[in-house]
This record gives structure tokens, sequence and C-alpha cells, in this order.
């Protein structure tokens, strides 16, 4: 599988009037092979930006990521990106949006098909984007993902813009491939309960870009959504979220009263 | 059941890979266009086009190409004798009054477009051609048919803007949302009222944008048509100038033509902003 | 920035007969309804021929239509027009191209081009035909330029629209993904930016068209804009008019027998 080094990672904002800010102070984190991990946070916590830094599409001010994997020899790890919108290509069918994004052009397919049943879809594979619902859409981008096999899976809040029946149904869509393949996963949410349900692991950012605290998930897999022992943990984890939200709005009332 | 783990950096980092290769042009744009404002560009722009205009016609020398001061020269004494205002309104008269024409002409086609595919079909041939024929033709056939005067202007301009009106009250009418309709069933509105808050202010968008279309593709075929068959009038007056050898004057008139349509299709596209903001936000 | 809005007609919403649904490619309510507009447009120019006494009947326009073609003059001129028209237009595409795609991308550009372009729209045609037949006289630099000149703001503004509205997050995608620069090309720029380069391309040709008619009337010793002013001098408007049908031929075979199937197969995807 793949590892995932975080080491010392800054990175610094600076805007038209020259303010900086600093979005990532010091980020020390190591993402093991085979773990789904979830990163949390208030707003402003950055952590879309470790996503954006980790997956090569922002770069950072200093400091190291990087990415291990088994199977290369290359440091190209081959990555895996579900966003928060479906990002189809509207011009080509499903099937050649999976395809669009393998490296090798001949014997995918089998692959890419197999991913599409796992997401329910494996019959649309000839419609356009246009054609599917959002969810549908949402799952062909997870399927796409999947389907190149990468060394490190990076998920953006990937169900935020859903209804909540239709994430529900995509996390469970979700950890049955995961189970199926158990690529290192790195997995960015606003939905605390949503981590605890999905994560073995979640990395709490506070505000300003630190890491806060790191809280293993040991519960047994799959997980149901109405299982007690998810809900008690959820109520932990999300009072504790609480309270951290709670501090950092002090904070900033805090900064504004004495800017 | 959790446990806080604060990582440690346990064993020493390994030797520091390159950091991801930086999204050369993909990634996020954090500069804001911290280039010069737009009206310093423009201004430029327009300076150096100036500049080599008045280059090329010094080179040439001969008044077939005259210097920009020239041009600029004839202009003003078009505006300051009262010419520009005279012909400007003729010309814009006549659009207007095409414009009306093609009002009353395009609003029921596009009615009956817009509430049936039949009539969609039916008119879609000659709209075509009507919105696409030459302007050549346009002002041989004013001229042939209704001689020298403002008549042929009026009409062609009334053919050149009937499609963009129809097109877009069909779009209007096929745009009242079926939704609407119903709750105006389930509420027990009158046809009356339907008409005038459900239909009305769609059909008022959908026109006015037609004529904002339509607009400066109906001037030009109006000027044309002066060009060839009017005594009065924009056009009229850059074909005398040709006859005449003037070419700063054609080129003056010309100027003040753009610059004037320029300014009303500003005009248009600002009170469409106003007036159906709301549409806007819907849009 | 005045954009060019579509003004051809969407292809017509055809409604299934009730009963029967027949799956050839022609829909019989649209071929009534277009056999039914044709034969409306016949009575009209009937009416017209009696109402006004110079109008020209269609048996005498078809009839010196045939006339010009057993003179040569039909398919000769049209080939020199031909000429003209697909020279300055390749010019103008090119050159339209290049600085279209300059001005999405680089806002300096765009800034600096814009009014220059806009004026471009705004001019009417018949300046530059006036113009080039005073400067260059009866050559065919006369006609070749005023194509160039009218069809150019057309592809830029189009041009320069398309690509700017190449989907910034669908590139982030393919870069996520490591996707290669030539895949990005083919496979995402490309289509994004074909569908509005079809529209610039049949923008220009309408413009062009124009263009081509009024420098070869005012400034020409041949091509389909002369012959039809040699009718129209001679006082002869049967000959004028039948040149009237090539202009009108032409222009619907291109645009609705070549651009307007081109432009739909190349955006099928949005409304599949």
């Amino acid at each position: 599988m793949a590892s995932i080094e975080i080491r010392n990672l800054v990175k610094t904002f600076t805007d038209a009037r020259g303010h900086e800010t600093r979005v990532l102070d010091g980020i020390d984190l190591t993402l093991h092979g085979e773990t789904f991990t979830s990163v949390v946070g208030p707003s402003g916590s950055g952590k879309t930006t470790l996503l954006n830094i980790v997956s090569g599409i922002e770069t950072h001010t200093s400091g190291t990521v990087t990415m291990r994997s088994d199977a290369r020899a290359s440091d190209d790890a081959k990555v895996g990106y579900v966003f928060q919108d479906p990002r189809l290509l509207p011009w080509r069918t499903v099937m050649q949006n999976l395809g669009f994004v393998q490296d090798v052009r001949t014997g995918w397919q089998e692959r890419a098909r197999h991913y599409l049943d796992l997401v329910g879809l494996g019959h649309l594979g000839d419609r356009f984007p246009a054609q599917l619902s959002g969810g549908q859409q949402q799952r062909v981008g997870i399927a796409r993902a999947f389907a190149v096999e990468p060394d490190v899976l990076l998920m953006d809040e990937p169900f935020s813009h859903l209804d909540a029946m239709t994430s529900r149904t995509l996390r469970e869509h979700l950890e049955r491939i995961w189970l199926e393949s158990r690529r290192t996963v790195m997995f960015v949410t606003h939905d605390v309960t949503e981590a605890v349900q999905l994560s073995d692991r979640i990395v709490v950012l506070a505000p300003g870009g630190r890491v806060h605290e790191i809280i293993d998930v040991d519960l047994p897999r799959p997980r149901r959504a109405s299982d007690p022992a998810v809900a008690v943990l959820q109520a932990e984890v999300l009072a504790r979220f609480e309270a951290l939200e709670a501090q950092a709005a002090e904070a900033r009332a805090l900064a504004a009263v004495t800017a | 059941m959790t446990s806080t783990v604060v990582p440690t950096p346990g064993t020493p980092p390994p030797a520091p890979a390159p950091p991801p290769a930086p999204a050369s042009g993909a990634g996020p744009r954090r500069t804001r266009s911290g280039g010069s404002p737009r009206w310093l560009v423009s201004l430029a722009a327009i300076v150096t086009a100036l500049l080599a205009w008045w280059l090329v016609a010094a080179a040439i020398g001969d008044a077939i190409v005259p210097s920009p001061l020239a041009v600029a020269d004839r202009m003003a004494d078009i505006v300051v004798t009262g010419a520009a205002l005279e012909h400007f309104v003729a010309s814009i008269g006549k659009i207007l009054a095409g414009f009306g024409i093609a009002v009353l002409v395009g609003i029921p086609v596009g009615f009956l477009m817009g509430r049936s595919a039949f009539w969609t079909a039916y008119f879609s041939l000659p709209l075509f051609v009507l919105g696409n024929v030459p302007g050549l033709t346009y002002a041989v056939f004013g001229l042939v048919v209704f001689g020298v005067g403002a008549t042929g202007p009026v009409v062609v301009s009334a053919m050149v803007a009937v499609p963009f009106i129809a097109i877009n009250v069909a779009e209007g009418v096929r745009s009242v949302d079926g939704h609407l309709l119903d709750m105006c069933r389930a509420f027990d509105r009158s046809p009356a009222a339907v008409a005038r808050h459900l239909y009305v202010p769609a059909l008022t968008t959908f026109v006015f944008a037609g004529v904002r279309y339509g607009f400066a593709m109906a001037w030009k075929v109006e000027a044309l048509t002066e060009v060839f068959g009017a005594s009065s009038g924009v056009g009229f007056m850059i074909r005398r100038a040709y006859q005449e050898f003037q070419v700063a004057d054609m080129l003056a008139w010309t100027m003040l033509f753009i610059v004037l349509m320029v300014l009303i299709e500003r005009g248009l596209a600002l009170a469409e902003k106003r007036l159906f903001s709301w549409r806007k936000d819907l849009a | 920035m005045t954009t060019t809005p579509t003004l051809v007609p969407a292809a017509a919403t055809t409604a299934p007969p009730a009963r029967r649904r027949r799956r050839s490619p022609v829909d019989p309510v649209q071929l009534a309804a277009g056999a039914a507009a044709i034969a409306t447009i016949l009575l009209g120019w009937w009416a017209a021929t009696l109402a006004g006494d110079r109008v020209p009947s269609l048996g005498e326009t078809v009839d010196r239509l045939g006339s010009e073609q057993a003179l040569g003059e039909l398919w000769g001129n049209l080939a020199i027009s031909m000429n003209r028209f697909v020279l300055g237009l390749v010019v103008a595409l090119v050159v339209g191209a290049a600085l279209g795609v300059l001005m999405g991308l680089s806002r300096i550009a765009d800034h600096a081009l814009a009014d220059l372009t806009m004026a471009g729209l705004a001019a009417p045609a018949v300046i530059w035909a006036l113009l080039t037949t005073m400067w260059f006289g009866f050559g065919w630099l006369t006609p070749v330029t005023t194509v160039f000149l009218a069809a150019l703001p057309f592809v830029m503004v189009n041009i320069a629209g398309a690509v700017r509205a190449v989907p910034a997050d669908l590139v982030l995608m393919a870069r996520a993904f490591g996707v290669s620069r030539t895949d990005v090309l083919r496979h995402i720029i490309a289509p994004a930016v074909a569908g509005s380069t079809v529209a610039a391309v049949r923008f220009a040709i309408m413009s062009a068209w124009n263009g081509l008619l009024l420098a070869e009337w005012f400034g020409s010793t041949s091509g389909v804009g002369w012959r039809s002013r040699y009718w129209y001098d001679a006082n002869q408007l049967d000959g004028f008019l039948a040149w009237v049908v090539v202009f009108v031929v032409f222009l619907v075979v291109v645009d609705q027998l070549v651009l307007g199937p081109v432009e739909r197969r190349v955006t099928r995807w949005r409304t599949a």
C-alpha cells in the first residue's frame, strides 16, 4: 500500500495588500497504509488546503509531504481524488470518464466496470453525465477514483452537496468499496458524525491550521449508522468538537474586539 | 474507546522527497489581476491605434487616406452644425418605427410558436431567411419596392427585427412555468390575472432581449438601406460623402455611428439589468 | 462587450403524433410545417407580383436563372466569388482565432482589444466595401479585404468567449489525477471550445458573405455581387431576383445542411 508523511507543513497565503495568513501552521502527520483517516475541523482550519497540497493541486510554503508506495519504485504515488462536485467531463460517457483518468490505454475497462458495479451503476456506462442525477454523478466520481486503483485516495467533502438520504447510501457504498481494496484514504469533512462512521482515525484541525488532536476509532466494520456503539462515539466526539468550535468562536470574537 | 494520540516524530524523517510538482497554470490563481486597470489599458490601446493610423496617413499623404485629425475635425463639424442630430434622429426614428412594427408582428408569431410545435416548425424557415438574408438584398428590395424615402428603411428594419422578437417571445412563452400555471389554477385565478401576472412579465423580458440583440443588426441593415435609397439619415450621408470622394466625411459619419451604437447598446444592457434584475437572479 | 447570440431558431421541438410513434429520422409534423411555410412564401411572392408593378414572378426568375446557367455566368461567377470568400474567411479565421485565444487567456490583451473589436462589430460592412473600393480599386483585394474585415471581429469575440469558458474545475480534476497535458488539451479544452468555435464560424460566414456581396456590388467586375448589380443597373429585376435566390440558397445550404448538423453533433452531449 502507501503511506503519507507530512512533516512540519506550513502554508502561508499573502493577499493583494501584503497581509500574511497562516493557513497551515506546522502540520505533522502520518497516514499509514490501509487506514481510513478523516480530517475535520471548523471552517478556517485549512483542511481542504491540506488535501490540495497532498494531491499536488496547491503548493506549500515549507515542510515536506512524502508519499511512499510499496508497489511503485518511483516517487509518483498514484492519486485518486473525489471532489465535492462530480467534475465529470460532460461530453464523455460515464465509461469514457473513467477511462480518461487511467494511465493505461487498454485493459482498464474490466476494472472500471467492476467499480461501477460496486456503486450500483454498472448498467449506466454509456450515459452522459447530464442524464444522471446528482447522486449518481457523484457515485461515478467515486468509482472513477477507485478505478485507477490508486495508492492514495483523497476525498474532499464528497457528500456535502447531496441530500441526507443519498449521502447515507453513498457512505455505505464507499465503505463497501474501501473494505474490498483497503486503500490509504484521506477524507476531509466538516461532518463529525460522518467521520466517526467511516474512519479509523480522525485528525482534528484547529483554526489557524494546527493539529488539535487525533482520535482513534476502534469500532468494528462494517459500521451501520443505526448501531448504538457508533452513536455513542459520535456523541462523544461531537461534544469535543463543539468545545473546540466554541473556543474558536471566542478567539475570533476576542480578535475582533482587540483588532 | 477513544484515545488521544499526539503523533511523535518517531523515526527520523526520510530524505525529503521533492515537493509535489506545482500545478503550473492549472492551480488556483492566488494573484489578483494586479495588472493595470481596465480603462488604462483600453486607452493605451486606442491611442496606439490612432497613432498607427496617423503614421500611415502621413506616409501616404493623400486625402484618400485621411489623417485622424482631419476625421476628428469633420466629426466636430458635423456635430456642431446640427447635421449629426438631424440625420441620426432620422435614422433612429426609422428604426424605432421598424421595431414598432416588428413587435406588433413578432409577438403574435412568437406566441403561436411558443405554444405549438407545428407553428415553430412552420415559421422556422421564413424567420431564418428573414434573419439571414444579406443586407444587400434588403437594401435593393427596399429601394425597388418603396423607392427613395423613409418607407424602405422602416420596412427593412421591421423585417430584420421580426425574427429576433418572434424567437425571443417564443422562448418567453415556453418559459412560463407550468407549475406556476397550475398554482394559478389551484387558486382559481382569472385568465386576465394569469395574463397580467404571468405572461406579461415573461413576455416583456424576452421582448426586451429581442430588442437588445436585434438592435445592432437592424441598424446596420437600415443604414445600408439608406445608402441605397434614402434622402436623410446616416446611410444617406455616407453615400453622399462617397460620391463626392470625401473619405474623411465617410469616416466621420461612420465613427459617430459606431460610437452611438455602442452607447445605445450599453444603455440597453444597463436598462435590462435594472428593469429585470429579478430575472437575472433566477437566470 | 456585445455578444452575438444565436439567431437561428432552435431545432423545432417535435411532439410525436399521439398514436403511432414512427422511428423515422424525418418527423412528419416538421415536414408538413416546412412545406406549408414554403407554400406561404410562394403565395406571398405571387401576391406581390400582382400588387407591385415591377416585381418579377417566380417563373420569370427561374427562367432567368436557367439562361444565366446556359450563358455560363452562373457557375463562373459563383466560382470567382467562392475563391474570394474562402480566402478572406480563412485569413479571418486564422488571425481571429489567434487573437481570440490571446484575449481569452490574457486579461491585458482582452482590455486592449475589446474596444476595437466592439467597434468592428458595430461597423456596417458597407463601409468596408466602400473604403476598399476607393483604396484598392476593382481588383481581388477589395472583396477579400472586405470579407476579412467583416468576419474578423465575430471570430475574435466568439473564440475569446470559448477560451474563457474552458471549465477550470475540470482541468484541476485532471491535474489531480495526473492526466497528461496533451490529454487535457484533447479531452477537455478541445471539446469545451468546439461548440463555440462552430458558432463563431457560423457568424463569421454570415457576416463575410454579406461583406462579399457588398464589395462585389460596389467594386468588382466579376462575381456574384457584380452580376446581380449588372441586372439591377439594366433594370432587369428578374435577373436581380434570380441572383438573390442564389445568395439565399447558398446561405441555407451552408448553414442548415453543413454547419447546423456539425454544430448539433459537436454539442450533442448538452441535451443528451
